[in-house]
Parts: structure tokens; C-alpha cells; sequence
């Protein structure tokens, strides 16, 4: 279907338009988010102005909207290579606190562990934490036939449970009893930060390597090209010698991992502990991260550091003038269904231009437009 | 008292699981149209808050439920428009459509109710049917129940009856497994699709309605908390038949009673969160042992296109 567009000589105006679907999605998404607040007594412009100050607005927002985009990043372009390979991983919350899980586990398990290690190891442990996590839908998938649409969906409810089963059990701090977390980890598991730039954390740094990675992965590779041949045709992909199953179960496995990864930054960079529910809806929003990022690890880099903004724009604002952050799920949902609602109705309008085209040229041919 | 105890956990049990049970049935009109019905979820939220607010407003059983169904249509609507009629994809737009209806209801309750949560509503109390109840064991599980569980029962055979024994029924199937022949045939895959997406708003209304009103009396952030996708579970796992699928739902049921139970008698020393989980893991090991079992509706998750 892809190529269909292709013969069209004449570019619409609609047809360009489109091009930028995702800015215009993010910018529906905002606007009726903007629209909503009107029922809070805030004007559009208020709420457009508070959202950039909040994000935007001194050091220490720009740290926080850099330290929200961190994970998102990892997580998102690790949803970018599930998605290219066809394999429907949603399941990203779940292994994200998986991750942060992992995380706590190598920093309370052995403390005297020296930073040298002890951050690669947690990076390594919580990789490889929301990697398991994945992998019970990939052998379920592979055993059973499920799709792992549902499975991963499931397993976002057991992961958020178990660690808060965690730090309400076996790792619940001994000394704060005020809310249920881990003690503070080892000075030396944490990420270095800087006051000076609003606590920025150097997260985002492997943020942004692993986006760069995982993008030079997915378009500068033979794996890579595998991949993507096997989310755009599996059968015409094992033609040319590749194996569908092992390239998905690579997919979901890195994909998982990644998102561990995230949780696994998430904690020792920003929470420094972990707390029952510390990254809520961090794995749904690297979700539509990597959608608004047309599924491609190089475009999520900035789709991310939109969704960061976003987060702590909407968090500041519950402070400021008392929205609700809630109002953030809103926005992502309409610019999920936005892009999605875009990208339908491109290919409708480049179909119709292919229809027109083919009943102009082969007008008496009836074979070809019985095809699909 | 180990009778009585028992006796009280099969009749929470019924009680439980009929949220799950018509959002089950919903996604069977759904899916077997061949809409996935990622947005069940969402539905049950949106009809839960409409219909709690509608009942602090007018008192009105009735009128709530009845609101509350409406709800869930209204928004079934919007994404079958999207879906069906612009050909956009089911799983992204259901999830976004859940995000949606999340973000909505939660930021609404705090702008009517800020932080104090919303009064808690009348309960709907178990009408005991007369000669029925008397039946030892079944009686009181079965026949001393809300009215809504009886509604329930009542919808359920209906479901089948029109899913396998109606020209609606048919058509609706037809165009979840071969949209292009069924065209041939002169359905509008369109409209039935439309329709069966809809009718699946509907009752995922009246389960989110009976949540609301009957178990939880009251409105609470992400009230559906996830019955949506069980509700999705026990359809798909049921092979998309309302009879099969209503069994699975009371499977699901059942845990999540004894999760409730279990609760209450904190006797047992384990975590609460670990309780909390085992209806996830009830489902999760649900679908291990049944497995692909059921073939799909071949046109399921497929935009029809007109050529």
C-alpha cells in the first residue's frame, strides 16, 4: 500500500499538509486540551502561555522537561523497533517498572558495590529485567499462538502491582514509613546531576545515544532492514531468507528491554529510591512517543522531547493554576487517535488519486480495479 | 459458618463478574464484525461517571443506567466513525480513545468535586425472588441479586439468539469474516460494522453503569481499573461466543471476588497488593491453558476499503 502513492504525479495541497501529520497532531491534541480548559475559567492563551513557562520557562523547567524525556526517549525507541518489526508490544509500563524493580533489586541486594559497577550493572539488571518481562508474552506467543497484543496489555497491571508488593514488602524502607518506598540508594548507584542546570541528570545523555543507536540500528543495518522487512511483508521477508519469528522475538526483546532501560534510568536518575507507582504512565507515553515519532527512533528524539515538555508542563500547571494533570491523558489520547486519523486519511486520499489515475488511463480495463 | 461463608463468596461472585460479563458480550457484537474493541475500557469509564452524576442529579435508577448506556454508544460511535468509516487503526484508536475518556472523567470529577470525592450513592439493594431463592445452594447464588444481575442473565441468551439465529446476527458475522463477499451480497459492511461496534458501546455502558451504581456506589479515578481488558480477554479466549465468552467472564469474576474476600479477612499475612494482583494472574494463566484455541473472525482488525 505503501508504494500505491507513488504514481501520482500532481501533489496536493492536502497531500502535503498531511506530511506534517504528526505536528498537526500534537497541535490538535494541545488545542483541544487548550479548548477543555475553558471549563476551569482559563483562557486558551493562559493555558498556552502556562505550558511553555511551565516547561520551558527557567533552568530548573528545562532540567525537569529533560529529565521527563529521558525515559521516554529510551522506551520510545525501543516501541519504534517493536512496532517496525510488526510486533505490537504495549506493554511498556509494565516493563518499565520492571526495570526500575531491577534497579532496586542490584542497589539494596549489594550495597557496597562501587559506582564503577554498580551503574553499568543496573543498567545491565534492568535491561535485563524488562526483557523477562517481555518474554512471557513472546513465549506465549510462540508456544501458544496469542497475540501479544493482549498478553503485554496484562502484564502492565502485574508489573505496577509487584512493585508496589515490593516496596510495600521486602524492600520497604525501614526508616520512612510516610509513604511506601525503598531506603535511598548508595550515593554511588545514582546519576550525576546538576543543580546548576535544574537537576538535570545525565540521563538524557544515554537518552540520547540510545536513540541514536537503536535509529543507526534500525536504518543503517542488515538486521535492522530485517526488521523492517518483516513488519512490512513477513511473508515476502522469509523470501528473502529471513526467519519472522526470530526476527519478532529479537524485536520484543530488545523493545522490552529498552523499557526496562527506562525505568532502570528512571529511578537511579530522578527518584533516587524506588516508590510505588515512581513512573506512572511513562510507558504509555513512550507509546504515543514513538507514534508521534512515525515509528522511527531519529524522529522520536524530538517527539520525546515534546512529550517531556508536555509532562512537566501539565505537572507545573496543577501547581500554578489547578488543572488537573489528568488533563495529559487527554492530550495523548487525541494526539494518538490524531496521528492515526491522519495517517487514514492519507492513504485514503492518495487511493483515490491512484482510483482517478487508473479510471482516466485504463478505462476500459475492469480487471484492475477489482483489486484490493 | 464455613457455609455461609462460602454461600456468600458464590453470591459475590455473580455479583462481580457481571460488569465483566457484559462488557464480554459487547466486545463478542464488536469483534465478530471484525472491529477489535480496544476501547472497551474506555467506554465502561465514560458511561460509569456519566451515570454516577446522572444519579446524584435525578435519583433515578433508570434514567442513569439508561444515561450511562448512552454515553457508551455516543463514544462507540465516534470511534467507529474513525475506525470503520475513515479506515484509521482499532488498536492505536482504542487505546487513545481510553486515554481520552481516562484524562476526561478524572479532570471532570475534580472540577465538580475537587479533592473531597464524590457523595457516595444509594445502594441498589438484592431483590430475592420468591420461589427461586429457596433452592438450596443455587437460590441465594443465583436469585438474590440486584436487578441488574437479572437483566444480565436475561441479556446473555439474547445475545446468542441474535449473534447465531438472527439475519442481523448473520449479517454481522459475514462482515466480520469476509467483508468483500458479504458486499457481494448486498451488506452494507459499513453500517453492520458500524452497528456492531455500537451495540458493543452499549453494553460495555451498562457494565460500566452497573460498576458505578451497584458495586462501587460511587464514582472513583480509573473505576473500571482494567475490567475492560478482562472483559476483552474473556471474549477473545471464549472464541467471541456470548455464551462461552460470559463463562470466561465469570471466571474472572471469581478471582477478582476472592480478591475482595481475601482483602476483608486480613488474617493472612501477604501483601495486599500481591492479593490485588490475582485476577491478572488468574487471566494470564487462563489464557496459558486455553490458548488459540478458537479461530477469529477472519476480517477481524481489517479496514474494509470499497474498491
Amino acid at each position: 500500500m505503501r508504494g500505491m502513492g507513488n504514481g501520482i504525479g500532481r501533489k496536493r495541497i492536502l497531500d502535503v499538509a498531511i506530511n506534517f501529520s504528526p505536528v498537526i497532531s500534537a497541535f490538535i491534541g494541545i488545542l483541544i486540551g487548550a479548548c477543555f480548559v475553558a471549563l476551569w475559567g482559563v483562557s486558551p492563551i493562559m493555558f498556552f502561555a502556562e505550558l511553555v513557562k511551565g516547561a520551558l520557562g527557567d533552568r530548573l523547567a528545562v532540567g525537569s522537561t529533560l529529565n521527563n524525556a529521558a525515559p521516554l526517549l529510551i522506551a520510545g525507541s525501543g516501541t519504534a523497533i517493536a512496532f517496525r518489526a510488526g510486533a505490537n508490544n504495549i506493554g511498556q509500563e509494565g516493563q518499565l517498572f520492571l526495570g526500575g524493580l531491577g534497579a532496586a533489586t542490584v542497589s539494596l541486594l549489594i550495597p557496597n558495590l562501587p559506582g564503577v559497577i554498580g551503574i553499568p550493572a543496573i543498567f545491565l539488571v534492568s535491561f535485563i529485567f524488562g526483557m523477562a518481562f517481555a518474554s512471557i508474552a513472546v513465549l506465549f506467543r510462540l508456544l501458544k499462538g496469542v497475540n501479544e497484543l493482549l498478553v503485554t496489555l496484562l502484564l502492565n497491571y502485574v508489573g505496577t502491582l509487584l512493585v508496589a508488593a515490593m516496596v510495600n514488602g521486602p524492600f520497604r524502607s525501614a526508616t520512612n514509613v510516610s509513604y511506601p518506598q525503598t531506603d535511598a540508594f548508595g550515593e554511588q548507584f545514582l546519576l550525576t546531576n546538576w543543580p546548576q542546570f535544574g537537576y538535570m541528570h545525565s540521563g538524557i545523555f544515554i537518552a540520547v545515544a540510545v536513540v541514536l543507536v537503536s535509529g543507526y540500528f534500525l536504518w543503517f543495518t542488515p538486521m535492522g532492514l530485517r526488521i523492517r522487512n518483516v513488519g512490512l511483508s513477513p511473508e515476502a521477508s522469509r523470501t528473502t531468507g529471513s526467519n519472522p519469528t526470530a526476527i519478532f522475538v529479537v524485536a520484543m526483546l530488545i523493545s522490552g528491554g529498552l523499557s526496562g532501560l527506562a525505568g532502570g534510568v528512571e529511578v537511579i536518575g530522578r527518584s533516587e529510591l524506588l516508590r510505588q507507582g515512581f513512573g506512572a504512565s511513562l510507558g504509555f507515553d513512550s507509546l504515543a512517543v514513538a507514534l508521534l515519532g512515525d515509528i522511527n527512533p531519529f524522529a522520536v528524539l524530538p517527539a520525546g522531547l515534546f512529550f517531556g515538555a508536555l509532562r512537566t508542563g501539565m505537572q507545573t500547571m496543577q501547581r500554578s493554576i489547578g488543572i488537573p494533570s489528568a488533563l495529559l491523558d487527554l492530550v495523548k489520547g487525541v494526539i494518538m487517535i490524531s496521528i492515526m486519523v491522519g495517517g487514514a486519511i492519507k492513504l485514503y486520499v492518495r487511493l483515490s488519486g491512484v482510483k482517478k489515475q487508473k479510471r482516466q488511463v485504463e478505462d476500459d480495463n475492469v480487471e484492475t480495479s477489482k483489486e484490493q | 459458618m464455613g457455609m455461609a461463608v462460602v454461600l456468600e463468596f458464590l453470591n459475590s461472585m455473580i455479583r462481580v463478574s457481571v460488569p465483566v460479563i457484559l462488557v464480554a458480550v459487547g466486545v463478542c457484537f464488536s469483534e465478530k464484525s471484525g472491529v477489535f474493541a480496544m476501547g472497551s475500557e474506555g467506554y465502561m469509564l465514560i458511561s460509569a461517571f456519566v451515570s454516577v452524576v446522572v444519579m446524584i442529579q435525578t435519583s433515578n435508577h433508570f434514567v442513569s443506567i439508561a444515561m450511562g448506556i448512552c454515553a457508551g454508544m455516543a463514544v462507540a460511535a465516534v470511534f467507529s466513525y474513525f475506525t470503520v468509516v475513515l479506515g484509521a487503526d482499532q488498536v492505536i484508536c482504542g487505546l487513545g480513545s481510553n486515554f481520552v475518556m481516562l484524562g476526561l472523567t478524572s479532570s471532570l470529577q475534580r472540577l465538580f468535586w475537587g479533592t473531597t470525592g464524590i457523595p457516595r450513592i444509594a445502594a441498589i439493594n438484592p431483590i430475592a425472588i420468591p420461589l427461586l431463592s429457596d433452592i438450596p445452594f443455587v437460590g441465594n447464588m443465583l436469585f438474590n441479586q440486584p436487578f441488574l444481575t437479572y437483566i444480565t442473565y436475561a441479556l446473555i441468551p439474547f445475545a446468542w439468539w441474535i449473534m447465531f439465529r438472527s439475519s442481523f446476527g448473520l449479517n454481522l458475522r459475514a462482515v466480520g469474516e469476509n467483508p468483500s463477499c458479504a458486499d457481494t451480497l448486498g451488506v452494507n459492511v459499513r453500517r453492520m460494522r458500524v452497528r456492531g461496534v455500537v451495540i458493543g458501546g452499549a453494553f460495555c455502558g451498562l457494565g460500566g453503569a452497573v460498576l458505578a451504581l451497584s458495586q462501587v456506589q460511587s464514582f472513583t479515578e480509573n473505576i473500571s481499573g482494567g475490567r475492560g481488558w478482562l472483559g476483552l480477554i474473556a471474549a477473545t479466549f471464549g472464541g467471541w461466543n456470548p455464551l462461552a465468552a460470559s463463562g470466561a467472564g465469570l471466571i474472572f469474576g471469581a478471582a477478582e471476588s476472592l480478591q475482595l474476600r481475601l482483602q476483608i479477612f486480613s488474617k493472612i499475612s501477604i501483601s495486599s497488593y500481591v492479593i490485588l494482583l490475582i485476577p491478572y494472574i488468574v487471566a494470564v494463566v487462563f489464557i496459558m491453558f486455553v490458548g488459540k484455541s478458537k479461530r477469529h473472525p477472519a476480517g477481524l482488525g481489517k479496514h474494509y476499503r470499497k474498491v
